[in-house]
């Protein structure tokens, strides 16, 4: 499979990466408004193009599928103009950065017979993946209550991801994860009802809080956090009549170093990389496209996932208790 | 040297890697379980039986239809086994450890080398990603040299012939030394030369040792201390045991906890508290490999003098035990 990427940020990089290991797939060029030092780097290494408009890259023909890691506000025109040109698309999550975009994307891709995912890589975490499966195969009995975080410091003033109306901010950035994994795991919401710190606009410190009933009866607390200091943390914590699933990712590491300050002490990259949760998703997008099975979520999973958290924001900012049917529809 | 399936057999159902081998080949492309031998027969048919394979009565039987065998019978049971591959040529992936005794081990090598056959020894921790990179790591040098290293390899007893000396050749130093053993001897590439071995039947009423502590030293003066204790308590402790290491070097500290990653689980039907780990299938990587080694004809990824040698430290740790003196490992 021949590959083309738009975006020349972490995640793009993280991609082409996959491409050029991945032994049947190659990456053909990349696209992004500016050159990168990582893609001048990609060209110098393994030959790949660059161009500096997706069009141009859209166009070649040598290109079977495209990954679209570029800001949220860009992804539906972006992945619309690479459906019309013939390519298969991988957009990075969230999906879009309004449900109308999305359902759009979604409509084209059925309308031009391509294949479109978006990247909800926490259901390929192991440590999500083995909850999820206890939880649905019944380990903890019948769910009551499920809590989640997932915190980490406030993207650069500068960053696009600081910019709410092209971002959508800590809800669209870290919630949609977790949102997408109870989903997953309990089916539609009923009720939202949500509390954000967005409005103050706190220079460098985001958050929200919200609570989900969901129409199976387990009632979510969910947090996202941007004023952490450093570092990364996620929580997930589900009680059911038999018991919990619990997890924090601070937890138990395989392999850790504290180092001497002033020597050059690190840890070797992990070089098989064989847990690697991205890798293992690029690996089922691609085996999708070659006719193999649906990968674990699918764009309408991405879809409700886009819409719930949309739904938490609106909450927040309305006051508004927000109720939904069994198929998502806003009532 | 074949390029269509490998056909394997399993030579003994006593330790649980039996179960890896036979899903094996039931998931892995290229490859065929065609039987099993036990000496137990009626642990065999059954074994063979869950598994829909045929049970062949000897492993005479057993090696005239496969192109490898797998061990994992009793430990007592590996050298008689592997005396008959090596005779008909089988190449042959051994359970650690490689025998209950070294001249038993030395035997197996030596018979293996004379007829040109590859000999591994199943040491799975080898393939944990953690370990690879702890390996990687000091392999770079970025750490500088490695002063001493604390390792654990402890464990719930495991029951059955593990505790009998006649079929397991010892208890839990037997059991739990020739695992980190083999790490540190693959990782640093120098060998073990002097254990000093405290140990005991403390824990059980079972007629081996299921508590020690091991003192190693390397042919370059690095320390390495070991626990390979059966000290974690069935039913309570979340999990069967662990592999970890801290290793201390002049750049600073790492830590290694192989089975580290797992979610929580509290469950009350069953009153247990349980680690479920979620890292990757280390005997499949292992067993892969060891089936590409047999279908080029190249070397075994960890061979008989591997077994060898820790089988090596086993028998100076029991000595230690026994005259409470440091012993050269021979």
């Amino acid at each position: 499979m021949r590959y083309g990427i738009i975006g020349a940020g972490g995640m793009a990089m993280t991609h082409a990466s996959h491409m050029l290991r991945h032994a049947a797939t190659t990456l053909v060029a990349c696209a992004a408004k500016e050159y990168a030092p990582a893609m001048q780097a990609l060209t110098a290494t393994a030959g790949v193009l660059c161009f500096d408009n997706a069009t141009e890259l859209l166009s070649r023909s040598d290109i079977d599928a495209v990954f679209i890691a570029t800001p949220t506000d860009t992804h539906a025109h972006l992945a619309i103009e690479a459906l019309h040109a013939g390519k298969h698309v991988f957009v990075e999550k969230p999906l879009a950065r309004t449900v109308a975009e999305g359902r759009a994307m979604l409509a084209t891709a059925q309308a031009t017979n391509r294949k479109i995912l978006c990247g909800q890589v926490v259901r390929y975490f192991p440590e999500y993946a083995q909850s999820h499966d206890l939880i649905t195969s019944g380990a903890i009995g019948r769910v009551g209550v499920a809590r989640t975080s997932r915190a980490g410091a406030h993207p650069p003033p500068e960053s696009w991801y600081a910019d709410t109306p092209r971002s959508g901010g800590v809800a669209l950035d870290l919630l949609i994860h977790d949102i997408d994994w109870l989903l997953w795991t309990f089916g539609p919401v009923q009720r939202i009802y949500a509390k954000s710190i967005t409005a103050r606009n706190l220079s460098g410190r985001d958050g929200v809080l919200a609570i989900l009933r969901f129409h199976s009866g387990v009632i979510a607390h969910v947090e996202a956090n941007w004023a952490y200091p450093n570092g990364f943390v996620t929580t997930l914590e589900v009680a059911g009549s038999d018991g919990i699933v619990s997890h924090r990712n601070t937890d138990a590491p395989d392999v850790s170093l504290r180092p001497y300050l002033h020597t050059s002490a690190q840890l070797a990259p992990d070089a098989l990389a064989m847990e690697d949760p991205y890798y293992i998703q690029f690996c089922a997008f691609d085996a999708w496209l070659r006719g193999g099975p649906t990968p674990r979520s699918t764009p309408e999973d991405s879809l409700r996932s886009l819409a719930t958290t949309l739904a938490i924001v609106e909450s927040a900012q309305t006051g508004s208790v927000l109720t939904f049917s069994p198929e998502g529809a806003a009532q | 040297m074949t390029t269509d399936t490998i056909r394997i057999g399993i030579a003994g159902v006593a330790h649980g890697h039996a179960h890896s081998y036979a899903r094996a080949g039931k998931s892995l492309s290229g490859v065929q379980v065609v039987g099993v031998h036990d000496h137990d027969q009626r642990r065999g048919q059954e074994f063979a039986d869950h598994y829909g394979l045929p049970f062949f009565a000897t492993i005479a039987a057993l090696l005239a239809t496969c192109d490898t065998l797998m061990i994992a019978s009793e430990n007592s049971y590996h050298h008689p086994y592997a005396m008959q591959a090596a005779a008909a040529n089988i190449p042959t992936l051994c359970e650690k450890p490689l025998a209950s005794n070294v001249a038993d081990a030395r035997a197996m090598v030596q018979a293996f080398a004379s007829a040109g056959v590859q000999l591994g020894t199943a040491f799975p921790v080898r393939y944990s990603p953690a370990v690879r990179r702890l390996r990687d790591t000091i392999v770079n040098g970025s750490l500088g040299d490695t002063l001493m290293v604390r390792a654990t390899n402890r464990g719930t007893y495991p029951g059955g012939w593990f505790g009998d000396p006649t079929l397991a050749g010892g208890g839990a130093i037997m059991d739990h030394t020739v695992h980190v053993t083999d790490l540190v001897r693959w990782i640093w590439g120098r060998e073990i030369v002097e254990v000093y071995a405290e140990g005991d039947t403390m824990l059980h009423d079972i007629p081996v040792d299921d508590v020690g502590m091991l003192l190693l030293t390397l042919d370059d003066g690095m320390v390495v201390s070991l626990d390979p204790s059966w000290s974690r308590p069935a039913g309570v402790y979340p999990t069967w045991g662990d592999v970890t290491m801290e290793v201390t070097t002049q750049n600073g500290i790492v830590n290694l906890d192989t089975f580290g990653p797992h979610v929580d689980l509290y469950q009350k039907s069953t009153a247990q508290v349980r680690w479920v780990g979620y890292g990757v299938n280390f005997d499949a990587f292992m067993i892969d490999d060891w089936i590409n080694a047999v279908r080029t004809g190249g070397p075994a990824p960890i061979s008989g003098v591997d077994g060898l040698r820790a089988v090596e430290v086993v028998d100076a740790a029991y000595r230690s035990v026994r005259s409470h003196r440091p012993e050269r490992v021979q």
